[in-house]
């Protein structure tokens, strides 16, 4: 509701469910959550709390979150070598719930600066990461606490693909597609995850938060307009999402937004559609889908050689057209939500009448790959 | 084991110690333990894992005599009880709920501790 994508809000929750009683899912611990730019949203943890039946007030106070604000990278190296270490080692030794998370909100923030990308501020970039990734694995290892580390998107370019001129290397762009993008919905993969390949090498697990175009009638009894502005006044965050949401609650509706695990060392990816609501955030039953990345990763080896051999009439994809793509990972089930949601606007047929359309259709595959490259 | 400290080693019961070849132990390890300190090597694990050039830099003895006391130690080392990974208690295997069922198990159960999880979307 209040960040666009809910990454906040997913911390936040996180930040309360870490702090209940191992038998109800938590591990009675506490929470320090580091700042770059912003405050820790205590309103809004506060909210959360009381609105969240799981989250008895017993065990579960805002006495157990620990915030301090690193503006940075000079300050976060330090907080996290000394003061972070010091205050985490004591929590283990005397304090009442020894600290089982570490939040730092957001990390991409502090690679922002006016200076002009060039090698030297990439490399200089990929050291840093590479030190803050190894302070936070040594930390998660010897205290056995788990580290959630924001990010922010920024665009993905779509170049043609093998633009690399050195043919045994695989270019940024091919990789990046595989570890910093989602696809599980048509438009995911129009962004990607920021500080570059160094930093998808430190992080055991990555989670992409992002909107989708749907929307959801949900029935909640304590989903009220006062409520809900009173977040707005509460956060004071930028006016676009304080518009959009006083359009959510206009038509009373709430957007959809999707998570998608690209990738991570415990689970396979998946993808799942979810909503911010004033108790936090809550999957949307039953829409969890777990792409065939097999057979993906089968075609594209298979087709090397060709792709090698084909490449002076310009980038081929080697699985198919674009449509293939969609039909094939997120087809039906993605047709099974929208008209769910759209409570049958689109009758049954429709998916018929569109089949029908990309048979007649005169123009080649090949036609909409070089305009959409071009 | 490894973290072992090497002056320690030369205090091991007297049944331990007899497997130690306490003649080698005593000439390579306890004679050049003060040596070794000096070079910042007190554990087993600093003494396996620091290349013998650069020890025989730190601590100013030749490489031969320094390899000599990995043997030494080893060879000590050796009598303890080999570990099945099936006998080690596995670790961070601690996991807390997100709070929705659905997502925990799309993430394998819950948020696993001793990993770093990374949550990327637009501000």
């Amino acid at each position: 509701m209040i960040s666009a994508s809910g990454k906040t809000q997913l911390a936040l929750q996180l930040s309360l469910f870490v702090q209940i009683a191992p038998d109800t899912g938590g591990l009675n611990g506490s929470c320090c959550y580091l700042t770059t730019s912003s405050k820790l949203p205590t309103q809004r943890l506060l909210q959360i709390s009381q609105n969240r039946k799981a989250l008895p007030p017993s065990s579960c106070s805002l006495d157990h979150v620990h915030t301090i604000a690193v503006p940075s990278i000079p300050l976060l190296l330090q907080v996290l070598s000394r003061t972070l270490k010091d205050f985490i080692q004591d929590s283990h030794t005397t304090g009442v719930k020894p600290v089982k998370l570490v939040v730092i909100d957001t990390l991409a923030e502090l690679f922002h600066d006016a200076e002009k990308t060039t090698t030297a501020t990439l490399v200089e970039r990929s050291q840093k990461v590479a030190e803050i990734g190894s302070i936070l694995h040594t930390l998660a290892a010897e205290y056995r606490i788990a580290i959630v580390v924001l990010n922010e998107v920024v665009d993905a370019f779509n170049r043609g693909r093998h633009c690399s001129d050195d043919k045994t290397d695989l270019s940024y762009n091919e990789q990046s597609r595989w570890f910093s993008r989602g696809d599980s919905v048509p438009g995911e993969d129009g962004k990607e995850a920021s500080l570059g390949l160094g930093w998808a090498n430190q992080v055991n697990a990555r989670i992409l938060l992002s909107r989708t175009g749907r929307r959801r009638y949900l029935v909640e009894p304590n989903m009220n307009r006062a409520k809900s502005q009173k977040i707005e006044v509460v956060s004071g965050q930028m006016s676009n999402t304080s518009v959009d949401l006083q359009a959510e609650d206009d038509d009373q509706s709430t957007l959809i937004r999707r998570f998608n695990v690209i990738f991570s060392s415990v689970s396979l990816p998946a993808s799942l559609d979810f909503t911010v609501t004033e108790s936090g955030i809550s999957a949307l039953q039953g829409t969890t889908t777990y792409p065939s990345a097999a057979p993906e990763l089968f075609t594209l080896e298979e087709h090397v050689p060709e792709v090698s051999q084909r490449q002076d009439k310009g980038p081929v994809r080697p699985q198919g057209t674009p449509l293939e793509i969609r039909d094939h990972d997120t087809g039906p089930e993605e047709l099974a939500q929208g008209s769910s949601v759209s409570d049958g606007v689109f009758p049954q047929d429709t998916e018929d009448e569109w089949d029908q359309y990309w048979e007649n259709d005169e123009i080649s595959s090949e036609a909409y790959l070089s305009v959409r490259d071009s | 084991m490894t973290s072992i400290n090497l002056s320690a080693l030369s205090t091991l019961p007297a049944q331990q110690k007899a497997a130690f070849e306490r003649g080698t132990f005593l000439v390579h390890v306890s004679s050049k333990l003060t040596v070794l300190c000096t070079g910042g090597i007190h554990t087993v694990a600093q003494l396996l894992l620091t290349s013998p050039q650069d020890a025989a830099r730190k601590c100013r003895i030749s490489p031969i005599e320094f390899k000599a006391a990995i043997e030494a130690v080893c060879r000590g080392c050796g009598d303890f009880q080999l570990q099945y990974l099936d006998d080690i208690k596995s670790e961070g295997d601690e996991l807390f709920s997100t709070g929705d069922p659905e997502i925990d198990l799309a993430l394998g159960g819950g948020i696993r501790t001793g990993m770093i999880w990374e949550l990327v979307g637009e501000r």
